[in-house]
């Protein structure tokens, strides 16, 4: 099992190196830089600028600045935030994304788990009929359509809820279900299949024929088996949940890191560019590391760090 | 029974008395008791509030209302004395002496000369790579110690005394005293930026002069500013607060300022402008900048006169206006946009002459000189003609409209090529277009800040246009201080501008905003941004 977990850890951080390297390259390759702007700058302001952030140096030593301070967790300054560093720009972005992506996974999962199984037991039944009309709804609806229609009737008509900005639980109620709807929605229709899929095992006829009861034949059978296929997306759902947050938080207005991947791009502001891939990629490479962990402790039959054994 | 009929009438009198008492009130423009303002402006972070850094409308706004330089512009675009209380012009234009008010900062020191050239001379220095530094460039060997060539102590500015500060210029330039009400030209406090260079980066750390204090800056999230008692015209600020919350959205923000938790909305959906203006719920300011098309005049077809006029005269700038913008905006009659004052004739500088470009498209006239200009050079057939903007729903639907009257009025096809910002600017830029849609809008309010933009070689100029003639007449208004010879000459390089049609003006830009009636005293200043300085808000 350690040899394992060490393997992994160099491979992530192989592919973490890659991403960067790739990402600093297609980077410099897009036209335009920092600078570039409507008014352009005389040659000698353009000069000190680009002294200031190494952008007069070579690429490779450029590449080989950015990665030696990398190495030191150093992200370095934010050349269109002039006074903050990309390392501040995430530690204090990151929380109110992190809150706002944990809450939208737990509501999805609760309540696309619950739906979805509800739908399995009843199915061709309304609760059946009304889970799927809210599942093709979620994958339908994009949340740049559902979260203005929020604002909409739960801030603006119903006063409700606050229509933006980030100061506390209330506010951050909308941008949650905004955010959860498709992930909601995705997990909705798995859970009913998988569900559907088990409840047509032997074993499920075995266990109910042993005369146990139905209560303990789907939380002690049914659920625990049908629930893997969920557990298997759960990587690409929080990839899915972190990409959603982009345009969640520009709506929403909430101070986290979302829209800095989109405007660091559209900035030409290298080091927030850089820092921030490579923060979601790491988080992204250990949720999915996680997520094989779990499966190993869900599943028995599956052995993590026995891959020989097949 | 009678009694208790009177008593009632009585209380019934007395109530309606004090209902109507309430009602007058409202009506008149007693003060709220609450005198917090909640602004909706701020799009994102203001990348700095630290006036070496900025370079933003955003942290501009912030700025000027927690900052004060040398002077302030009022509401008609005159000069009021700032932290100093007189001038005086000498030498031509070419020195200026300006004597400062007792003032404080908010950490009590005292407001001296001192920080003014501190702050300047911080700017210029090449060290601290500040993009505004060529804002500075005026003083004389701004530049030349901004690139190295000359040292601190050669920089035309000086504190003769801690009240005293003179300034030197390279050439004479009659809005300088304006300029310095322009943030780049604040001052900063010596002692503490040379104690914490950071000390911009936060409302801890944060020293400052102006009408307002900086109370929060939550990154990300709203700056909030109050009311500053030192400040030496306290009594002029009635507002004792100001909140900006960062707003991304427009609809967002529409939103918001309709529930009521923001009084100010800066970004109106383009969608819902027309029609808010129209059911009188949203204002319009003239915004002094200019939408144009400009020609790549090294490039055929458009590197021949009569060919760009043919294309210029079949444009129909009201269509655009009326059926494509709607939200305001006028015609271009020529090159220098409305709002701008011709100081010679003391008028807006639109008004000061003949239009140059007329409203409606020509069609037999461009299609005349079409022909002649493809005679003269030399083609039967005009090559593929390609319209390039960066990609955005409003430059989208204006290439769209001028695809089509070209189409009609010039039987030309055209493409339209959309791109992203940057590589929109790097194509510009390289000469990679035909013709190309951009907009200018002013570093300060004269004239100059368009004319000078076409000069040969100048930065902006991706016509490439260049007529020494009208190199000539650029330099002669930039070398004196008379308004009268500047204007004249300025007026003669428009002239030159609309014959060479190196760009074809568009439209004048406006300003959308919505404000709610209880909010008083509010103003926008000649470049547009918003002044609160004597905002006030009366009972809902």
């Amino acid at each position: 099992m350690l040899r394992y977990l060490g393997q992994r850890f160099v491979m992530m951080l192989i592919s973490l190196w890659l991403i960067a390297t790739l990402t600093f390259m297609m980077m410099l390759a897009v036209p335009g830089d920092p600078f570039t702007g409507e008014k352009k700058l005389p040659p000698e302001t353009l000069k000190n600028l680009k002294a200031a952030y190494h952008l007069d140096k070579s690429y490779p030593e450029q590449y080989l600045y950015y990665m030696k301070n990398l190495v030191m967790m150093d992200l370095g300054p934010s050349i269109k935030y002039t006074t903050r560093t990309v390392n501040e720009i995430i530690s204090e972005g990151f929380p109110a994304s992190a809150q706002l992506g944990v809450q939208a996974i737990i509501l999805s999962l609760i309540l696309g788990l619950t739906l979805g199984a509800i739908a399995a037991l009843r199915q061709n039944r309304i609760p059946d009929y009304t889970a799927t009309v809210i599942a093709v709804l979620g994958v339908s609806i994009p949340s740049f359509v559902m979260a203005p229609i929020l604002q909409k009737y739960l801030g603006l008509e119903w006063e409700l809820l606050p229509i933006a900005t980030w100061e506390g639980f209330e506010y951050s109620i909308m941008p949650t279900i905004a955010l959860a709807v498709l992930p909601l929605a995705m997990v909705t229709r798995l859970m009913r299949s998988s569900m559907l899929e088990v409840l047509n095992q032997d074993y499920i006829r075995t266990a109910r024929s042993k005369g146990l009861s139905p209560r303990r034949v789907i939380i002690h059978h049914t659920l625990r088996n049908a629930i893997l296929p969920v557990v298997t997306i759960m990587g690409p759902l929080t990839a899915g949940i972190l990409t959603g947050s982009f345009v969640i938080e520009k709506i929403f207005s909430i101070p986290g890191i979302g829209k800095y991947f989109v405007d660091s791009v559209t900035n030409r502001d290298y080091p927030v560019i850089m820092g921030i891939t490579i923060f979601y990629s790491a988080f992204l490479i250990l949720m999915n590391f996680l997520v094989d962990l779990i499966y190993g402790w869900i599943d028995p039959r599956i052995k993590v760090g026995h891959k020989e054994a097949n | 029974m009678k009694r208790w009929v009177a008593t009632t009438t009585a209380i019934l009198m007395v109530l309606s008395m004090v209902l109507l008492a309430a009602c007058g009130k409202g009506d008149s423009n007693a003060m709220a008791e609450k005198q917090v303002l909640n602004v909706g402006y701020i799009v994102s972070e203001p990348p700095a509030l630290d006036p070496l850094k900025a370079t933003d409308d955003q942290s501009g706004l912030i700025l000027r209302h927690i900052m004060e330089g040398l002077v302030r512009v009022d509401k008609n675009g005159k000069v009021e004395p700032g932290m100093a209380t007189n001038w005086d012009v000498m030498d031509g234009g070419k020195k200026i002496v300006f004597h400062l008010r007792d003032a404080k900062w908010s950490n009590g020191d005292p407001v001296t000369a001192h920080d003014f050239e501190f702050a300047w001379k911080r700017l210029l220095d090449p060290k601290n790579a500040a993009e505004y530094a060529y804002q500075l460039f005026y003083l004389k060997n701004g530049e030349a110690y901004n690139s190295g060539k000359a040292k601190a102590e050669d920089v035309g500015v000086k504190a003769l005394d801690d009240k005293t500060l003179e300034v030197t210029l390279e050439a004479p330039v009659p809005y300088f005293v304006t300029l310095t009400s322009f943030y780049p030209f604040f001052p900063v406090n010596k002692k503490v930026v040379e104690k914490d260079p950071n000390w911009g980066t936060n409302a801890k750390t944060y020293v400052s002069n102006g009408p307002f204090l900086l109370k929060t800056w939550v990154h990300d999230k709203k700056v909030e500013i109050v009311k500053n008692p030192n400040y030496w015209n306290a009594k002029r600020i009635k507002l004792s607060q100001i909140n900006f919350p960062f707003v991304g959205e427009e609809q967002t923000e529409y939103q918001m300022y309709v529930s009521g938790s923001l009084d100010i909305n800066r970004n109106v959906p383009n969608d819902l402008a027309p029609k808010l203006i129209k059911e009188k719920k949203a204002k319009v300011n003239k915004d002094p900048s200019m939408y144009f098309y400009v020609f790549n005049t090294k490039k055929k077809p458009f590197d021949n006169v009569k060919i760009r006029k043919a294309f210029s005269l079949a444009i129909d700038r009201e269509a655009i206006v009326k059926d494509v913008l709607g939200q305001g905006q006028t015609p271009a009659t020529g090159w220098v946009p409305w709002g701008i004052p011709d100081f010679a004739q003391n008028k807006e500088w639109v008004q000061t002459h003949d239009p140059y470009i007329q409203p409606k498209a020509n069609p037999a006239e461009a299609k005349k000189l079409l022909q002649e200009g493809m005679k003269e050079a030399g083609i039967s057939k005009l090559p593929e003609i390609t319209i390039s903007y960066n990609t955005n729903d409003g430059h989208k639907k204006i290439a769209e409209a001028v695809q089509q009257m070209w189409k009609q009025n010039l039987g030309v096809n055209v493409k339209l090529a959309n791109m992203e910002w940057k590589v929109f600017l790097d194509n510009l830029t390289q000469g990679n277009f035909q013709v190309a849609r951009y907009g200018w809008y002013p570093d300060y309010i004269d004239p100059m800040t368009f004319i000078d933009l076409w000069v040969t070689g100048g930065g902006n100029n991706h016509a490439k246009y260049s007529n020494p003639q009208y190199d000539a007449l650029i330099k002669q208004a930039k070398s004196t201080d008379d308004q009268k010879v500047r204007m004249e000459a300025m007026h003669k390089a428009e002239e030159m501008l609309a014959r060479d049609i190196p760009v074809t003006p568009i439209y004048n830009y406006t300003r959308v905003y919505q404000i709610k009636d209880y909010v008083k005293g509010f103003y926008q200043e000649m470049d547009g941004q918003f002044n609160f300085l004597d905002t006030y808000l009366t009972e809902k």
